[in-house]
């Protein structure tokens, strides 16, 4: 099989990966979104977590492409600990980052019961840099394909639609039945201790 | 949480409930909201053919208020 | 079975050697938990181990309308400090604490009358502090409010331990068992009473007196309507209970005795007020729903008619649903106060009044 047939199709399996995780991100988004009622933020959030899933099984297609492949060498290590790729050490080192994360991400999810609520939600919370640090491991390791329309397009979908949904995300909170608990609920007795 | 036992029932926690109401939407036969958005969560074990829908409602609540456990 | 206990203590009572037999004593004179609950003691002595307990007396009192705890400790220290005593040896409890309500006179007490070797916890001086999941809370980890965990405290509680709570009277009554006392025809036992003026008082009566004997003994003649079990009990006519023993009415030892002016259900509007304005605010149904059921008592009250629809929807609703007891008590009064409109009681303006109901509340915070 040709190598140079791998390499491009690594690089596909990357762009549509970073599509994938925009899109997972903005649908988690907005099925956190109290306006959206109950009924239809189970929904999102059912799909947040196929979206999620199906990112998942992209990135892990990328990453076996790009180790597999002979074209350029990234080891099985470089996949897990930054800075050990021959090949293009910093940018590749971006994206094993962003991997790193993502683990750390989704085994915290799947042991969800098992942490504190805290601890979930702020490793939850990192889940935002995953698609900018996509993004500038994709130009970085490219050279020239961050010119192409499409990849461009891939940016531009991908920031302004998450930028769209943190909006949607916490438009009139102070309306919503959880803010409402929490407001109602700290109102109450300080002298019981915090 | 093993789906060997035999029974199980739902239990609200109610200090950590905020009422976000995702538990009702994907349980309609299980769990009703009051009129301030808190759920009623019927007593007693869970039929066996809900199980799956008892276990999405426990896994759809975002600050995992809701929990599925063994009866007995 | 007094044959194998070993022998006495200094003060000439039985010294009971292990929790087996705490628990029988406890069974044979059937003592009930004197906090409000009447939870059998010996099931709640046969669920802990025979060592490592730690055990609480709550003698925080915080029920606005009772006085027996305080007049326990301060009449017959000695006593309670041996009932405590008993169920720590016997139990080989790794700590005994006392708990009370800072800054209040049976805090002073227990300071300077305590054995050495009880530890006196200071809790805040808030109704729901003094809730027994809550004094756990407090002792591991600072908040000083009900916990809401499955676990029970005798199975876990302080520092994972577990943990024994009973009221001050109910290590009484385990003292006075173990002396052989408890049985004793004459014995006295100890019932607060509030009057419609104010007037309170803690009436020892004898143990198979009646509830007509007590009334008269608190307030003469005076009184109709009678709250009975605590802030958050149950309404009774004196003519329908007046014959009955004392110990048949369930809950706290406790009367407010409302006087032929004063309306109960007018009363129980205002307490309804009180009760959800000391919640620990936790969780839904006492945050919304208290403050909704007392709004339609009050509207009640005044004479709107839908508010009982309203107050017979929403009771159901939010009894149980709470961390604690708390909004159950609540819909209990609630509950009481409904079933004196059912007979016919309708309020005319002067219901509408402060009462005794304001006088409790300042102790209710």
């Amino acid at each position: 099989m040709s190598s140079l047939l791998i390499w491009y199709f690594s690089r596909a399996a990357g762009a549509v990966a970073l599509l994938l995780l925009a899109i997972a991100t903005m649908v988690g988004l907005i099925g956190a979104a109290p306006r959206l009622g109950p009924e239809r933020r189970a929904l999102v959030q059912r799909l947040h977590r196929s979206f999620t899933g199906i990112s998942i099984a992209f990135i892990a297609l990328h990453i076996l492409t790009v180790v597999v492949d002979t074209y350029v060498s990234v080891s099985p290590l470089a996949v897990l600990v930054p800075f050990t790729s021959a090949y293009s050490t910093f940018w590749v080192a971006l994206g094993t980052v962003a991997v790193d994360l993502l683990i750390a991400i989704t085994l915290s999810s799947l042991m969800r019961r098992k942490l504190k609520h805290a601890t979930w939600r702020y490793l939850h919370l990192s889940a935002y840099a995953l698609f900018p640090i996509g993004a500038i491991h994709a130009i970085g390791v490219n050279g020239s394909d961050p010119s192409q329309p499409w990849m461009l397009g891939i940016f531009g979908f991908g920031a302004v639609g998450i930028l769209i949904a943190v909006t949607i995300r916490y438009a009139q909170r102070s309306k919503t039945a959880d803010f409402r608990h929490r407001a109602a609920a700290t109102a109450h007795f300080e002298d019981l201790g915090r | 949480m093993s789906l060997k036992a035999s029974a199980f029932r739902l239990r609200v926690d109610p200090i950590g409930c905020q009422a976000h109401g995702l538990c009702a939407a994907e349980f309609p036969d299980g769990i009703t909201l009051d009129e301030w958005g808190y759920p009623i969560v019927a007593d007693g074990p869970i039929g066996a053919d809900q199980i799956r829908r008892a276990k999405r409602a426990a896994s759809a609540c975002p600050v995992l208020a809701l929990r599925l456990l063994p009866v007995g | 079975m007094t044959a194998t206990l070993a022998s006495s203590d200094s003060v000439g009572m039985p010294l009971l050697v292990n929790r087996t037999q705490l628990a029988e004593l406890a069974t044979r004179h059937r003592i009930l938990g004197r906090g409000g609950a009447g939870f059998p003691l010996a099931r709640k002595i046969s669920a802990l181990p025979k060592r490592g307990t730690v055990v609480i007396a709550n003698c925080c009192e915080g029920d606005p309308t009772s006085r027996k705890d305080a007049t326990y400790i301060g009449n017959s220290p000695e006593l309670f400090y041996s009932g405590v005593g008993l169920a720590a040896h016997a139990l080989r409890a790794r700590r005994t604490i006392l708990a009370v309500h800072a800054g209040t006179t049976i805090e002073t007490t227990l300071r300077s009358t305590a054995p050495a070797w009880m530890e006196i916890l200071a809790v805040p001086a808030l109704y729901v502090a003094s809730e027994a999941t809550a004094l756990v809370n407090y002792l591991n980890t600072g908040l000083a409010r009900p916990a809401g965990s499955i676990t029970l405290p005798t199975t876990a509680g302080v520092d994972g331990a577990p943990t024994l709570i009973s009221n001050v009277e109910t290590f009484v009554h385990l003292a006075q068992a173990a002396r052989g006392e408890l049985d004793t025809p004459g014995r006295r036992q100890m019932l607060s009473t509030v009057t419609t003026s104010n007037r309170r008082q803690v009436i020892a009566h004898r143990a198979d007196s009646t509830v007509e004997r007590v009334l008269r003994a608190a307030a003469g003649d005076e009184g109709e309507w009678i709250l009975a079990g605590g802030i958050t009990g149950r309404w009774f006519h004196r003519a329908e209970i007046g014959s009955l023993p004392v110990g048949t009415l369930p809950g706290l030892p406790s009367y407010v005795i409302l006087d032929r002016d004063s309306c109960p259900i007018g009363q129980t509007a205002r307490m309804l007020a009180d009760i959800s304005r000391v919640s620990a605010g936790q969780c839904g149904p006492c945050i919304f729903g208290l403050p909704a059921i007392s709004t339609d008592m009050r509207d009640l009250v005044r004479g709107d008619s839908r508010a009982y629809a309203r107050l017979r929807r929403r009771l159901p609703v939010i009894a149980g649903r709470g961390a604690c007891a708390h909004p159950t008590g609540a819909v209990g009064l609630a509950a009481s106060a409904l079933e004196i409109y059912d007979r016919g009681h309708r309020c005319s303006a002067r219901c509408d009044t402060a009462g005794v109901a304001s006088r409790l509340a300042r102790r209710l915070r």
